[in-house]
């Protein structure tokens, strides 16, 4: 009875433990997934998530805002295509400890409630929903389309980049950091004075953004004809 | 140098600064971006932000202070992050700025050594091509090439070598001119004498067989042509046997000052002055030789003045061609028509033909035979100007 009870016992835990890696082995996107809304929206349902990757977790509980990238291009048969673009911004918040989420697509800014974890944020990511770009000019019927997606991930925001260029600039030219005014300009020697002005911006510039990493998908899509 | 050899040296020596430069101002570079993002600074402002926190719950009453701090830090912070971020593009563009300034600089050293290889090319091809002009006894040359380095002097000293060919040739020519000319004088005289001699013997014998007064009136005019033949005969001479110079070193101003003390009352009609130079004009002259031209100078200006009064002046002096005395007149200057032969024995500027035309030819004898030459400097209604220009002594400037 005992025997039997331990069997039945062990047989459930297995059958249990197998559909937790079936259900797991569902979720763990490798690929990105789309699907066609009903104003004819192309929609990435799914992107493979890139937060737990050594490259990009330190980078987002730095206070800096990480910048998701989604570039796609979506061709038909007869080999007409449509471009679209998407992003999704998360930015570490280093005095409440969350994680802040915004996602700017074709339907506008969105901010997703706050991420109280890394897991949190990473379940947040698995239920993202772009809508990216309209197909209404792509011939559904024209054989299965080719999807070119690519993912960067921006270490940075335009803002906090130019904050820090505008702080570099400062800090160069030895004046006093100045969070809003720019450079006040140098007396003296004109000649010197311009060449380091030049000097300065050049540097200065050199803050630019740039992707730390970019991940490339080519995928199939088979459209519903007719929708 | 060839122009290839120049850029190959340029080539070398820019690439091996330009290593160098890069390797040094790498290790400089990358050394102040890490100093300035070190870890261990970002590690204290993380702790500095985490402090800020815990103080905030401590004291909840002062909130507002610690979080306004937390922002100040968490901005810095931020900052740091980005430059961290970016510490590579920023020592890429602070090497490139500071290697393109090096590259920038040599090459305008390249191009400003370019460019005077191929001046002083263009130069010494100049003073090429006069040196042969100079080897092909052409004088009078302009070589083109002027500054104060070896190739300029070179270049000076072959004009003035050139100058110096073109008028000894001058010198050589007037001299064997003026031989030409003291030969036929020679003659003119022997040959005149002689006649000359036997015709005033046989007129004084005339004179002593005819004794009446219209025929002694006639032997005198006869005996007056003949006492102008015997003094054309003496100027031929005096011409056909110039002497040598025996010079001494006079001072040309005391010489020119002691003439017209001397001379000043011989003209009538002119006033000599002699403006003495601030310095000792020093020159090997045979000082009655000098007088002799200045008095033939002197004596043309007062024929030129015949009818008024006029002015001689007399200037010493140091010019590049060696020390000089002019000898100035305010009269009408010199008939255009016969300048070109000025210098030539029997030509006289004279009215009515006056003259032998010897005075010039012998003055310039004289100046030849010391070594220098007698020059018109100007003639016009203003008056003419004649220069003495005489030999440098040795070793004098």
């Amino acid at each position: 009875m005992i025997r039997g009870a331990l069997g039945l016992g062990l047989r459930v835990g297995l059958l249990g433990w197998l559909a937790a890696s079936s259900a797991s082995a569902t979720k763990a996107v490798v690929v990105p997934a789309f699907e066609v809304d009903r104003e004819g929206l192309f929609t990435v349902v799914a992107v493979p998530e890139p937060l737990s990757r050594r490259e990009v977790r330190p980078h987002l509980a730095s206070g800096l805002t990480t910048s998701f990238v989604v570039e796609i291009e979506v061709r038909d048969g007869r080999g007409r295509s449509v471009h679209g673009v998407a992003r999704i911004e998360v930015r570490y918040e280093l005095w409440d400890e969350v994680y802040l989420v915004r996602v700017i697509g074709t339907g506008g800014v969105q901010r997703l409630p706050p991420a109280r974890s890394f897991d949190e944020l990473r379940a947040t990511w698995q239920h993202l929903h772009l809508p990216i770009v309209s197909i209404r000019s792509l011939d559904r019927s024209a054989g299965p389309w080719k999807i070119e997606v690519a993912l960067s991930v921006v270490p940075f925001s335009q803002s906090e980049q130019r904050d820090a260029q505008r702080w570099f600039k400062d800090s160069i030219a030895a004046l006093p950091p100045s969070a809003t005014a720019p450079s006040t300009p140098r007396t003296g020697d004109s000649g010197a004075g311009e060449a380091n002005g030049v000097l300065d911006l050049f540097l200065g510039n050199s803050i630019q953004r740039r992707s730390l990493v970019r991940y490339d998908w080519t995928v199939e899509f088979r459209p519903e004809p007719g929708r | 140098m060839s122009w290839r050899a120049s850029l190959a040296t340029f080539a070398l020596l820019g690439t091996a600064a330009l290593i160098l430069f890069h390797l040094f101002q790498r290790e400089i570079t990358g050394s102040w971006l890490a100093f300035g993002v070190h870890p261990q600074v970002l590690a204290e402002l993380e702790s500095s932000l985490a402090d800020q926190k815990r103080l905030a719950r401590t004291e909840p009453e002062r909130e507002k202070e610690y979080r306004q701090r937390f922002g100040r830090i968490e901005a810095l912070l931020s900052h740091l992050r980005v430059l961290a971020l970016s510490r590579g593009e920023i020592a890429r563009r602070y090497e490139m700025a500071l290697s393109g300034l090096l590259v920038a600089v040599l090459a305008a050293v390249a191009g400003a050594h370019a460019w005077r290889q191929a001046r002083e090319g263009r130069r010494l091809e100049r003073l090429r091509a006069a040196l042969g002009d100079l080897a092909a006894g052409r004088t009078d040359l302009a070589v083109g090439v002027s500054g104060r380095d070896p190739v300029g002097r070179v270049a000076g000293m072959v004009e003035e070598a050139s100058r110096t060919m073109a008028k000894d040739r001058r010198r050589i020519a007037s001299l064997e001119n003026l031989s030409a000319w003291q030969e036929a004088a020679r003659r003119h005289a022997h040959e005149m004498r002689t006649p000359l001699t036997a015709a005033r013997l046989e007129l004084d014998h005339l004179g002593r067989l005819v004794a009446e007064p219209e025929a002694a009136h006639l032997v005198a005019s006869v005996e007056q042509e003949i006492d102008r033949l015997e003094r054309f005969t003496h100027s031929f001479a005096t011409f056909a046997r110039l002497p040598r110079p025996t010079p001494r070193i006079e001072d040309l101003g005391a010489l020119a000052a002691e003439f017209v003390e001397l001379f000043g009352s011989a003209w009538p009609n002119l006033a000599l002055r002699a403006e003495r130079p601030e310095k000792i004009v020093a020159a090997a002259v045979d000082r009655e030789m000098i007088r002799q031209v200045w008095v033939n100078l002197v004596e043309n200006a007062a024929n030129a003045c015949a009818g008024r009064r006029g002015t001689v002046t007399l200037v010493a002096g140091e010019g590049p061609m060696g020390p000089y005395v002019e000898v100035a007149d305010d009269g009408p200057g010199i008939a255009p028509e016969i300048l070109p032969r000025l210098f030539e024995p029997y030509v006289s500027g004279r009215p009515g033909g006056g003259g032998m035309g010897l005075g010039l030819a012998i003055s310039r004898k004289i100046l030849l035979d010391h070594g220098g030459d007698l020059e018109l400097v100007e003639s016009g209604p203003r008056g003419a100007r004649f220069r003495l220009v005489l030999p440098r002594l040795e070793g004098a400037g």
